[in-house]
């Protein structure tokens, strides 16, 4: 008898779910948009909350000293005996997820980045929340496809939809956030999951506005520039964002170095030392506790003494390092924009003290500030300038951004070179491509190896020949055809498991007149992927407009030669 | 049969509870977070009203530096607040933070651009920022604009401001068509009508001054400022006797107030020199025109002497035509034509010396003035 399928079975294989996870995977992107939107808002409020709790309107100095110490001693136990893997930024974390656990987070993990970053940064230790949340959103994502019985690629696939989501609802910048999920968290502008990504951001970001309103998290001066003498001083506002995101991401890596060697029986005791150098900053100058986005509301509006602004800067470069490398629960996303803007608005004050007519007002220059030590910290350059585009809505504030972003940018790569993820990865013995690996890796194309001059081989040309051809070539396969009229591809392995042997070539020829094709701008990882599928060491180049008009040829042999490695060894190896 | 049973079985369906689970989890976050928003909405705004009645205190206490502090912070924690942003650009423009009350009221109008207070706001930004034409455009705004509370007050009040500032730009035609609609909603108010009053004054307009003095004097009969606003409105007219008249009634209901002891003197001089008033001799009218012309000399000559004036010819020869006039007695009698072209030598000498030394002119050549502006109508 057959068994009668259920309802619900229908009613999936009617949706067309049963077997089609992409659809199922896009459909979760958007479940994952609104529970990660939500999740964050809850985050952000909850912390507000506590915070607002921990520090009431005009409550006593001892408090400042007090609660960041006791914060980071309660978080740093949970963090050591119940959610190890919840442990600082989660960016890192998040890209652990991606490239090396298959997109495994745990709900544990993201139970306990809630609980234990909202009892830090509540505290006011010195660190933000949007590398959390991207954790977080990357964790709900992982959870939500792992249940929903996603195959690994497709759970994996699911990280960054859930990174971009966190970010839209933590930052209320969808663009930047997807980009930064892109450029950062993937290494990979032109990735597939492109679609979902700007999905989930979209949905988080609509989330996060009906529930908290169309209030942007910075409320920035409308900028203008009052006279092309500025573009000068926007250059060395990128000098010294730049020179300050080198000494940050050097005292960050360093002294997580010394907190590593420590022994490791005093983990749960490390967060503790940030906390109280949180405290003693505190206890004299209270704008340096928690993530400060207060105090930068109050510098982009202009209205900050000058000597405050300069020394919280240098006080937030020591704070943050010290807090992140102890071990306590909390991203470098937002104090790296606290620093850029008190950059931006010390050397904005200098200039309008100085240049009182030529200059604007110093907020213009501390929102600049935000990207450029964005860009040198983070060094996500197209994502910091998207970011501050997003938060100002003012186009013409692109060109000193990008000017001040791409100094700060390039001055960071020359004098730190790796960048702040990457390096802290390396720490913990894992190598993450990086965007610009990437770059690196596809930089060589198929037209750097091409042969340009190659014949194909005749359809009517004999096994003999055929054979001579992949003796002289040192090949086992080799295109089929006329240069003009391109009908394949034959291998030896094909002459040899032919039934009836073949008497000329053409019987070699696919029926559906199929064969693997590159074309010049392919990179060489591409033209790899095609021998390795097709059991092939040649595979031709061909033309954009035309698949049958051959170019040339890229062998096995010249890919192995432009990488130093030498012959490639006999026919068939290539199988 | 047997083979229909190894049939491949029906996709396995989703976990409904899953399905449900989830759903369960947005709804409970989504009334976390709405509750959790409602509280932080609700706390933020009682702190934002409660710094915003802190920073009014102490602007009222004379403490601007720490009611900016208060009223930045009320701005801080509930930006959409347009009174509280409001209060704090009055205070930024108080203490002459121009550029950061800029940034601000831009972002008021922006979202609000027929807020009456945020474009008298930016009027007064403007003046401060000497930007006198765009001042002008945003009162008229705001006398237009939206007003909380009683909305036909503030407009009156904005209009009169404006009309302040006409008056000190000296701007008459545009001062009297911004007064003449005020006459009415002015009425019941004593002080806005002596104001009004002066304005018309100002406006050039001394008839309907009189007219709004005299209204007030119906009213009060003691009012001093009245009466002595009354005699300088017909000071203005040319009626030194009504003038004159008005600043004894002055004087009576305030008789130790030393300028209304002033504009007597000069009123009673003016009549004194007057030379326009019907039957007056001929001998009487020469006399008054050489004293005119005497003093006009006078005071071309003051003029001159504080610079290069007398090396042109054209006051050279004003001067000797009026010493001239003055020394030489007409042989055959004195007739009004002589009286006249004295008057007129006198006029020509006053017109060169306001061309060389400008407007105002010294306190001694008050009546000089004013009877040049008499003989001039």
């Amino acid at each position: 008898m057959i068994a009668k399928p259920s309802f619900r079975a229908k009613l999936w294989n009617w949706t067309g779910f049963a077997n089609r996870e992409d659809q199922l995977s896009m459909l979760l992107s958007l479940v994952i948009g609104v529970l990660v939107g939500l999740t964050v808002v809850a985050f952000i409020l909850l912390t507000g909350r506590l915070a607002a709790r921990m520090y009431p309107p005009g409550s006593a100095a001892w408090r400042r000293m007090l609660v960041p110490v006791t914060g980071t001693l309660v978080s740093g136990y949970l963090l050591f005996r119940y959610f190890p893997n919840a442990r600082g930024s989660g960016i890192p974390q998040a890209k652990f997820a991606l490239f090396i656990q298959e997109g495994y987070i745990s709900l544990r993990t993201v139970i306990g980045k809630f609980v234990c970053c909202s009892i830090s940064l509540a505290s006011g230790i010195a660190l933000g929340r949007e590398g959390p949340s991207v954790q977080i959103g990357a964790g709900i994502a992982s959870v939500l496809g792992r249940r929903f019985g996603l195959s690994k690629s497709n759970v994996k696939a699911l990280v960054p939809v859930g990174c971009s989501a966190a970010l839209a609802a933590a930052f209320n910048t969808p663009i930047a956030a997807v980009l930064f999920s892109l450029e950062e968290i993937l290494g990979d502008l032109h990735a597939p999951v492109l679609g979902s990504v700007v999905l989930s951001s979209a949905t988080s970001w609509m989330v996060l506005h009906l529930i908290l309103g169309d209030e942007p998290l910075f409320h920035t001066p409308a900028w203008q520039l009052v006279n092309p003498l500025e573009f000068a001083i926007y250059a060395v506002l990128g000098v010294v964002g730049g020179l300050a995101s080198v000494c940050f991401v050097k005292l960050l890596l360093k002294l997580r170095i010394w907190f590593r060697a420590l022994p490791q029986n005093t983990v749960w005791a490390q967060p503790v030392a940030g906390g109280i150098l949180m405290g003693v900053f505190g206890l004299f100058v209270p704008e340096v506790l928690g993530v400060g986005y207060d105090y930068v509301d109050r510098v982009l509006g202009g209205d900050f003494p000058v000597k405050t602004v300069a020394l919280l800067a240098v006080m937030k470069i020591i704070a943050t390092p010290a807090c992140y490398s102890s071990g306590n629960a909390g991203g470098i996303f937002g104090p790296s924009l606290f620093i850029g803007a008190m950059v931006g608005g010390t050397i904005g004050s200098v200039a309008h003290v100085l240049l009182p007519h030529v200059t604007a007002n110093p907020g213009a220059y501390a929102l600049v500030g935000m990207g450029a030590a964005f860009a040198g910290i983070v060094r996500t350059p197209l994502t910091s300038v998207i970011m501050i585009f997003e938060m100002t809505r003012d186009y013409s504030i692109i060109v000193p951004l990008m000017i001040s972003n791409l100094i700060s940018f390039f001055i960071s790569q020359q004098l730190q070179r790796e960048p702040i993820y990457e390096a802290l990865a390396l720490q913990e013995g894992v190598y993450l491509p990086t965007g610009e690996s990437r770059e690196e890796l596809a930089g060589i194309r198929v037209s750097d190896v091409m042969q340009p001059n190659a014949n194909p081989l005749p359809l009517d040309a004999t096994i003999g020949t055929a054979k001579s051809r992949f003796e002289e070539e040192k090949s086992t396969s080799w295109p089929a055809g006329d240069p003009h009229h391109l009908q394949g591809v034959i291998s030896s392995h094909q002459i040899e498991t032919s039934n009836p042997p073949p008497d000329t070539i053409r019987d070699l020829i696919k029926a559906d007149g199929s064969y693997p094709y590159v074309h010049v701008d392919h990179p060489l990882s591409y033209a790899l992927e095609l021998m390795r599928d097709n059991a092939v060491d040649v595979v031709p180049v061909v033309s954009r407009a035309n698949i049958r008009q051959m170019n040339g040829v890229i062998t096995l042999n010249g890919i192995l030669s432009t990488y130093g490695i030498g012959n490639a060894g006999s026919a068939g190896k290539a199988r | 049969m047997s083979g229909q049973s190894t049939a491949t079985p029906p996709a396995v369906p989703p976990k409904l509870a899953l399905i449900a689970l989830i759903a369960l989890v947005i709804a409970g976050l989504a009334a976390l977070d709405r509750f959790l928003a409602n509280a932080q909405d609700a706390e933020v705004r009682r702190l934002a009203e409660q710094s915003y009645l802190d920073g009014r205190r102490l602007r009222q206490e004379g403490k601007i530096v720490e009611a900016i502090e208060a009223l930045r912070k009320a701005h801080a924690l509930e930006r959409r607040n347009t009174e509280h942003e409001l209060e704090l650009i009055d205070a930024l423009i108080a203490t002459r933070k121009a550029d950061q009350a800029q940034f601000l009221v831009r972002d008021v109008l922006e979202r609000e651009p027929n807020n009456g207070r945020a474009n008298l706001l930016a009027a007064h930004l403007m003046i401060a920022n000497g930007k006198a034409a765009d001042a002008e455009f945003y009162y008229h705004r705001a006398v237009y604009g939206e007003w909380r509370g009683d909305a036909a007050a503030s407009r009156v009040s904005v209009r009169m401001e404006l009309a302040d500032f006409l008056a000190r730009r000296n701007k008459q035609q545009e001062l009297l068509a911004e007064l003449l609609p005020l006459q009415a909603e002015v009425s019941k108010n004593p002080a806005a009508e002596l104001h009004l009053a002066r304005l018309f004054l100002a406006a050039g307009s001394p008839s309907r001054a009189a007219n709004e003095f005299r209204t007030i004097i119906n009213q009060n009969a003691t009012n001093a400022t009245a009466y002595a606003g009354l005699g300088e409105a017909e000071l203005s007219r040319g009626e030194y006797r009504l003038a004159h008249e008005a600043f004894l009634a002055a004087a009576a209901h305030k008789p130790d107030d030393p300028s209304i002891r002033r504009q007597l003197e000069l009123s009673s001089m003016l009549i004194a020199v007057d030379p326009t008033p019907r039957k007056l001799t001929s001998t009487e009218k020469y006399r008054r025109s050489l004293q005119i012309l005497n003093s006009a000399r006078s005071g071309l000559e003051r003029c001159a002497a504080k610079g290069p004036a007398l090396k042109y010819d054209r006051v050279r020869e004003l001067l000797t035509s009026a010493n001239r006039v003055s020394s030489n007695k007409p042989r055959r009698g004195v007739t009004n034509e002589i009286a006249e072209e004295a008057l007129s030598l006198a006029e020509e000498i006053w017109q060169t010396r306001i061309k060389i030394c400008g407007e105002p002119v010294p306190a001694d050549e008050q009546a000089l003035r004013l009877v040049m502006q008499k003989l001039s109508q």
